[in-house]
């Protein structure tokens, strides 16, 4: 299946990557507004790290088995047997990082997330932009240094 | 082929799943004491105080079992298995034929012979109508008073569930802190602290020698050192052992818990085992364990179910850990977070700053724990560490920074993990 690869090699640490992933999933779908004046401000799913010179974008690897499923409490991390995506329901999410704890990529971080009168902090994580053909990270990237792939 | 399942938790789940993937024709039948749809066993004290409603507690969707061709046969106990007929019999007498069969039995709570302990308001905790039978206990009453015996994470979750239903709550811990297998005594002092900040009555050193009863009635305890506590309620979580009762007389081999080989079968062919109820290879100790946590019972199941479909897998040994949190704080223990020995190789590296504790221990160079409070950022990844076995002594001062990541590990450990797929 096609996931989202980083290319150490061509990253600059611009963090393009994150704000487009942050715009993708707001309300607003301007980064500016989102970042701004949305309460809860949207997360970005992706994360750059930068040790200069080195420096690498890194979300979810959508794994055949994932430890991420594996280990949560109530089902709310599944794989989507068509599309082989790892999926996350928000609104199930019980916010008990059994999933950050699992996972060896370090690609689950949290949000806060409105929920009727309440708001929750649940777990975070790429959904490879499902409204979109091509992630918008991988987009937003100037360098090439995220590709969507398919490697087997 | 006809795969029979015992039991309808995490690790049957997970078998189920992986044979309906690899066999679409086959058959399976999955048997459970309990009479509920697959549910979330470990948010039973969520659902016990109120914080999440019933729809949270299903761990799969309703069509979970038409989907993958599974016959559900809930509220059903087995109390015998005939691996020569390859049959197990349930306790009405109805047999259950099966060519592949796996044991996912899960736990029971241990519960000693407590001078007192027979009768109204003794609980343990383990399923979901243990939650709902103390719910309903505990609303019933106007000043309800609890002591619950054991400081695990079964019964310190029990305790915040009763004191965020306006339970008084005491909890009598054997050993000198709670959390003994997750955590080293610094972190179990803090957990101590936050009870106690929020209202909870913490006893370590200590443990309950009679419940006293009048009229049937549940009065108060004694402690072995002949204090007294008043109470109405209590709640029995000194621990769970393996669910093998129903074994004997099978021929499967049972320690600890039920043992099996590197692919979850048992000593009996075509019979597996996974969960609570195994004995398997401990990643760290490198000896059988039985480990019972969601993720080590998940992967067995799943290695199993895959074994008994056909496709042989090898499991890697489990790694016990596990996340919790207590009134809004959070703990994430992995692998071994005590040094055995000073003298055995073992290295400790502690970063303290304010609320948040971390702490890395490592032996001969390896990493093999880390403990960590009130701070979740990608703790995972030493999860791989740990796994790699590789020699952290080089990026000992970079291992607890809060941005560590894949840029401090070598190149070839980065691109082996995140050129590929997962």
């Amino acid at each position: 299946m096609k996931v989202v690869y980083p290319r150490e090699q061509w990253c600059v640490a611009c963090n393009l990557c994150e704000v487009a992933c942050m715009t993708e999933h707001s309300k607003t779908k301007d980064p500016l507004k989102a970042y701004r004046t949305e309460k809860p401000r949207p997360v970005s799913r992706t994360r750059v790290e930068y040790r200069p010179p080195l420096a690498i974008s890194i979300m979810c690897r959508h794994c055949a088995e994932a430890e991420c499923v594996e280990a949560c409490k109530n089902g709310s991390l599944t794989r989507n047997e068509v599309t082989g995506r790892i999926e996350l329901d928000q609104d199930k999410c019980l916010g008990c990082w059994m999933c950050i704890m699992a996972c060896p990529y370090g690609a689950i971080g949290q949000v806060t997330r409105p929920v009727g009168q309440e708001e929750r902090r649940v777990a975070n994580k790429c959904d490879l932009c499902p409204d979109r053909e091509v992630p918008a990270c991988v987009s937003a990237c100037p360098n090439r240094a995220l590709v969507f792939e398919d490697r087997g | 082929m006809k795969y029979v399942i015992i039991g309808n938790s995490y690790a049957g789940v997970f078998a189920i799943e992986a044979i309906s993937r690899l066999d679409a024709g086959g058959a399976i039948t999955v048997i459970s004491r309990e009479p509920y749809h697959v549910y979330a066993r470990a948010a039973i004290h969520e659902y016990m105080d109120g914080a999440i409603g019933e729809s949270r507690m299903y761990y799969r969707d309703k069509d979970f079992y038409e989907r993958n061709r599974v016959t559900a046969m809930l509220g059903r106990t087995v109390t015998q298995i005939l691996p020569e007929q390859h049959r197990v019999v349930l306790d009405d007498g109805q047999k259950v034929d099966y060519d592949r069969l796996m044991i996912g039995a899960g736990g029971v709570p241990i519960t000693p012979p407590i001078e007192g302990s027979k009768g109204p308001g003794m609980f343990t905790f383990t399923t979901w109508d243990d939650a709902k039978a103390l719910r309903d206990w505990v609303k019933a009453r106007k000043t309800p008073k609890a002591v619950v015996i054991g400081g695990g994470l079964i019964g310190l979750q029990c305790a915040e569930g009763l004191k965020h239903m306006g339970v008084d709550v005491t909890v009598v811990e054997l050993a000198d802190y709670v959390l003994v297998k997750a955590l080293d005594r610094f972190a179990a002092l803090r957990v101590q602290q936050w009870l106690r900040d929020n209202g909870l009555n913490v006893v370590t050193g200590n443990t309950v020698a009679s419940v006293s009863r009048v009229k049937g009635a549940i009065t108060g305890v004694k402690l072995k050192g002949g204090e007294r506590l008043k109470c109405d309620t209590v709640v029995l979580s000194i621990g769970v052992r393996p669910n093998t009762g129903f074994l004997e007389g099978s021929g499967i081999k049972v320690d600890r818990g039920i043992m099996v080989d590197n692919s979850m079968q048992t000593n009996i062919r075509d019979v597996f085992a996974a969960g609570d109820v195994t004995e398997a290879e401990d990643f760290l100790r490198k000896r059988p364990e039985v480990i019972p946590i969601i993720p080590v019972a998940t992967m067995q199941g799943r290695i199993a179910g895959s074994t008994m479909a056909g496709r042989k897998e090898v499991y890697p040994g489990g790694l016990s850990q596990s996340a919790f949190q207590f009134f809004g704080k959070s703990v994430i223990s992995i692998g071994n977070v005590i040094s055995i020995d000073k003298n055995g190789g073992f290295e400790e590296i502690i970063s303290e700053d304010g609320e948040v504790y971390k702490k890395a221990v490592l032996r001969d160079g390896m990493l093999v724990g880390v403990l960590s409070m009130n701070f979740v950022t990608r703790i995972g990844i030493y999860n791989s560490i740990i796994r790699s076995r590789m020699n952290v002594s080089g990026i000992k001062d970079k291992l607890l920074a809060d941005n560590f990541g894949f840029l401090d590990l070598p190149k070839e450990f980065r691109d082996e993990m995140l050129t590929k797929p997962g």
